[in-house]
């Protein structure tokens, strides 16, 4: 009997079927404001670059940070999705044609939310769906405190630090390390805008060069931190 | 050849003295010019493209594997990462809509194999922005059939899920 299951399901086949190649593409795909206010729009542009329409579906979602910076996508929206709405939540691009999405904030009775509004290719005869995330960090304050920086430990190329957030706000941490060689500058690096979400802590790695013996990182968003790394050991 | 020689006509010379006028009107405006600052704002951008129209499996008994690989291209301006779900629904055989006991696997940025479900595997992680022309990305896919399925043709859809990381 085992041997008579096997031999059918020797024609077994995953086959995923044919379909025109898929795309999609979006911008801007982070929308981070402070200050919301009720009745505030943000526009999201869809652009179909193929010569045959595309069907697309909004979703939302919501998404944490890791202190690693992992995006973590909750695909589930619960009730209190109702901050943001949606005009539509299907729209057709035509080909070679852009449509703009506009977001409105429904309601302002939050400190900072973190939604994601997912953009689907909608098309149940694709083998493979695409699915694009545009991140949401929205907060009702600007922020009033700076970020408070701590290092966690380096080594010859790297110097890993932790930024924490204060502020009931999320805000993006950015800056400038400099690293010096007895007293004299040897490089310049810029630290890229980091989301650190409100009352969350976040942990980068920076890179070092070798016979460096100080490390300074300024930033407008966060307190100035000075690392000697003369012993080259973790700190 | 010589040149027709030019006359002086009474227009003409009031022209030039109005030309100069001007001019003599305009200079202290230039020499006040002053600069213009010039913002703009370019937005974080994606762009997700399926490379091929179909995948298909080669067959394969139970208890074996065949691999496959699907291909997309991405541009961003921004720090990406990529992410594959699946699902255990199908269509069957005969039209119908079927739960299946095969698995497809994918390989993750860790290079392990993992299972495609609604929980999304990470095929690539921290990647960063691209140029115009897009990175075209590799995402490796193992089917494993299962005994439990009965023979015949399966169509089921997976998803690939672009993040910006910010």
């Amino acid at each position: 009997m085992i041997k008579q299951r096997w031999i059918l399901c020797l024609a077994a086949v995953l086959s995923l079927s044919a379909g025109a190649a898929a795309a999609v593409k979006v911008s801007p795909v982070v929308i981070d404001a402070y200050q919301v206010e009720q009745g505030q729009m943000f526009t999201v542009t869809l652009y179909n670059s193929k010569a045959h329409p595309v069907d697309v579906n909004l979703e939302w979602g919501w998404f944490d940070l890791q202190e690693d910076g992992t995006v973590v996508l909750d695909n589930a929206a619960g009730q209190e999705q109702d901050w943001l709405h949606l005009p539509v939540s299907n729209c057709r691009l035509e080909p070679e044609s852009a449509a703009q999405i506009q977001v409105a904030l429904a309601r302002a009775d939050f400190t900072a939310i973190t939604p994601v509004l997912y953009i689907n290719l909608q098309d149940p005869t694709e083998p493979v769906s695409l699915r694009v995330a545009v991140l949401f960090a929205l907060s009702l304050e600007r922020p009033a405190q700076p970020a408070q920086l701590e290092v966690l430990g380096c080594d010859a190329a790297n110097l890993r630090i932790r930024a924490a957030n204060p502020n009931t706000c999320h805000i993006f941490f950015d800056g400038v390390l400099r690293l010096y060689r007895a007293g004299a500058l040897v490089k310049e690096v810029s630290i890229p805008p980091r989301l650190i979400l409100a009352e969350s802590r976040r942990e980068f790695s920076l890179p070092l060069i070798p016979g460096a013996d100080q490390a300074v990182i300024n930033s407008k968003t966060a307190a100035s931190l000075v690392v000697e790394l003369a012993t080259g050991s973790d700190l | 050849m010589l040149a027709r020689p030019r006359k002086n006509s009474p227009a003409r010379s009031l022209c030039l003295a109005a030309l100069v006028l001007g001019l003599t009107a305009a200079l202290p405006v230039c020499a006040a010019a002053e600069t213009l600052q010039v913002s703009f704002t370019v937005e974080p951008y994606t762009s997700l493209e399926l490379t091929e129209s179909s995948i298909a499996f080669a067959p394969v008994p139970p208890g074996s594997s065949v691999e496959q690989t699907v291909q997309a291209i991405v541009k961003a301006n921004v720090t990406w990462e990529l992410r594959i779900s699946g699902t255990q629904s199908a269509t069957g055989p005969d039209g119908s809509g079927v739960m299946f006991c095969s698995r497809i696997y994918t390989y993750d940025f860790l290079g392990v194999w993992g299972e495609l479900g609604t929980i999304a595997q990470r095929v690539y992680v921290n990647q960063p922005p691209t140029d115009d022309q897009g990175v075209v990305v590799d995402i490796p896919l193992r089917f494993e059939a299962d005994f439990n399925d009965p023979p015949g043709t399966y169509q089921t859809q997976i998803q690939l899920t672009l993040v910006p990381i910010i």
